[in-house]
């Protein structure tokens, strides 16, 4: 018995090969090179940069607006999947080439224009600030840029789930009694949940290291409305380059996390599927 | 209950689904609409479920018209062909699904649940999800679910379609058993016409959207309306000839004893081929002259292929496999062969 080990799809060994090589290359050595500048900082050191008050209210600022960024995602991408896929209407082509444009635009393009619709004299910003709104310079200012480059996900990852949904499973269950809103929330909505945390997921990550667009909509005060990438950067100009990568090291670990528990979260809901 | 559809027409866009489609389905009966892709089957069983609504005609459960009724309110259990198992939930909860969004206490779902996996003889397995299971068994759980709301009517579209040949004959056996205990009103499609003949009480061909022919399964075999009808309900051979009052005349065999026809004007004459024998000699017989080309063995029966020697059309015989053995037939050989029987057709259903 020769030969075994073959397998039907060859090139196991060059192509995994290739992969972890340009894995290294591209993201091992570069986030073991952060660990390895945080670690020229003792201890101590290293827990008066990540432990002060204006790093904390940074890791705060950026984790509570990613987070509320994602979540007005995962509603605004879901209403757009559901549109983009189960209604014909003049236009769609358009907006769907539309969901992507976030990615493709500069994020400090969004941040600018965002900044200027909203602030006192800006097209929004004329009626809005009069109200106490105020959209540019402000938490809320932030989490909306957010919304915007994490736009794509959700619509991407739920859209072609949605497609898949054969139509007979829709009538099945109409035909066995369900209203049409039994047939949304005990059919549907259980189909497309892991999909949608999945776009929550990358949504929530974008929102995590998102710099270009907020640096421009915030007002990027220390311990009121700057966020941890800003921080870094105002630390690498300040020359202080393993603090900046103390922060980042940091920033980095509690991602990590929170994205394995959603992979988790989200394995246990397919895994029912 | 019974079913009646009345003069129903349904078109999508240029397409011409069903034309004037009138049948009616006697109660507790299990009847099998028959026809190839396109015939407007599956628009006809989904008019009856009220998943389409006709353009024209109407639909009536026992004496009360339906025809606006949406699915939801008919009462009706459906098995769709590639089952439609919602394949988030459990075997359990699909089952359950019918009788949960109806509100029923969960003690009596838990009940009729438990009752209907005893009879799908799917015990044990109410905690899998729908891809742990198999084609068969998935097609099982569907046929349960559909029936767990004891609906007045079960609708079943090519129910076996994407199963295996055994597990497909296997599962037929068994909808027969079980319609004959629990005698609901049941539809089913086909494009199989054994499956049909083995399970319907009464079978409806369609063909283009119109109803070629309805009847007992034997009464259709054995005196297909048109040349469409007999075509689809098997192999057929197909020989030019003439006919008179007296029976019909096939070029090369000069006696056939078949039906007489009155008002006749085809060449075309059917013969099935077991409708066919082989001889070894023709001595002076009617018959054809052939040689065998090849010999494959179809269940009970082995289709002898042959060649005319004369024309070279092809030529099918089904003949026992004893038969065969006897004769020692095998492929090569130069042989005769003769008619039983054979049918004609008038031209306007000509293949």
């Amino acid at each position: 018995m020769k030969n075994n080990t073959r397998n039907a799809l060859p090139g196991l060994s060059l192509s995994l090969g290739y992969s972890m090589t340009y894995l290294s290359l591209l993201v091992l050595i570069p986030l073991s090179a952060c660990f390895l500048k945080t670690a020229t900082l003792s201890w101590k050191e290293m827990g008066d940069v990540v432990w002060s008050q204006r790093t904390l209210s940074a890791y705060s600022l950026t984790f509570s607006s990613a987070f509320f960024a994602a979540v007005i995602n995962m509603v605004l991408g879901f209403w757009v999947a559901w549109v983009l896929v189960r209604y014909e209407f003049p236009g769609k082509r358009l907006l769907d080439s539309l969901v992507d444009l976030p990615l493709a635009l500069p994020t400090a393009v969004a941040g600018l224009v965002y900044s200027s619709l909203y602030v006192e004299n800006g097209w929004f910003g004329r009626f809005l600030v009069p109200l106490g709104i105020e959209g540019a310079y402000s938490k809320f200012g932030i989490v909306w840029v957010l919304v915007f480059t994490g736009f794509p996900f959700v619509v991407r990852t739920v859209q072609p789930v949605l497609e898949e949904i054969e139509p007979e499973v829709e009538e099945a269950a109409r035909i066995m009694g369900a209203s049409r809103w039994q047939v949304f929330t005990r059919i549907l909505f259980p189909m497309v949940f892991p999909a949608l945390l999945t776009g929550f997921a990358q949504a929530f990550a974008r929102g995590l290291g998102e710099y270009g667009s907020v640096v421009f909509v915030s007002s990027n005060i220390p311990f009121v409305s700057e966020m941890a990438p800003v921080l870094i950067v105002a630390r690498l100009e300040e020359m202080a380059y393993a603090e900046a990568t103390a922060i980042a090291t940091v920033l980095l670990i509690a991602s990590f996390t929170m994205l394995a528990m959603i992979n988790v979260l989200e394995a246990w809901s397919k895994r029912r599927g | 209950m019974s079913i009646t559809v009345k003069n129903v027409s349904k078109r999508f866009g240029h397409f011409q689904a069903l034309d004037r489609v009138s049948m009616e389905v006697p109660s507790g009966t299990l009847v099998a609409l028959l026809g190839p892709s396109g015939s407007g089957k599956t628009t006809l069983l989904r008019v009856i479920a009220g998943l389409e609504t006709p353009d024209d005609g109407t639909v009536l459960y026992q004496d009360q018209e339906v025809t606006s009724q949406s699915a939801r309110d008919r009462n009706v259990g459906f098995v769709f062909q590639h089952y439609a198992l919602f394949r988030h939930m459990t075997v359990f909860d699909n089952i359950g699904f019918g009788l949960s969004v109806r509100k029923w206490p969960k003690e009596k779902i838990a009940q009729r649940v438990n009752e209907l996996l005893h009879l799908i003889r799917l015990e044990g397995l109410e905690g899998r999800y729908p891809n742990q299971l198999s084609g068969g068994q998935r097609q099982r759980v569907a046929l349960a679910r559909a029936l767990a709301a004891q609906p007045k009517v079960l609708l079943l579209d090519e129910p076996f379609g994407a199963l295996d040949a055994k597990v497909r004959i296997e599962l037929r056996e068994w909808l027969r058993r079980l319609h004959d205990e629990i005698h609901v009103t049941s539809i089913f499609v086909t494009h199989d016409q054994d499956e049909a003949f083995a399970v319907a009480d009464r079978v409806v061909v369609l063909r283009d959207g119109r109803i070629e022919q309805m009847g007992p399964p034997t009464e259709v075999y054995e005196h297909p309306a048109n040349a469409f009808v007999m075509d689809f309900l098997g192999q057929v051979n197909v020989f030019q000839g003439t006919a008179s009052e007296s029976g019909p005349q096939i070029t090369g065999f000069s006696d056939v004893k078949g039906t007489p026809v009155k008002d006749f004007c085809s060449n075309t004459i059917y013969v099935r081929p077991f409708d066919l024998d082989i001889v070894h000699e023709l001595n002076g017989q009617a018959g054809l002259a052939g040689k065998i080309i090849h010999i494959t063995p179809a269940g009970g029966v082995v289709r002898v292929h042959l060649q005319d020697l004369h024309s070279t059309a092809r030529v099918l015989v089904e003949m026992n496999f004893a038969r065969l053995k006897e004769m020692g037939l095998t492929v090569g050989k130069q042989v005769g062969i003769v008619p039983k029987k054979a049918r004609i057709f008038t031209p306007d259903y000509m293949i």
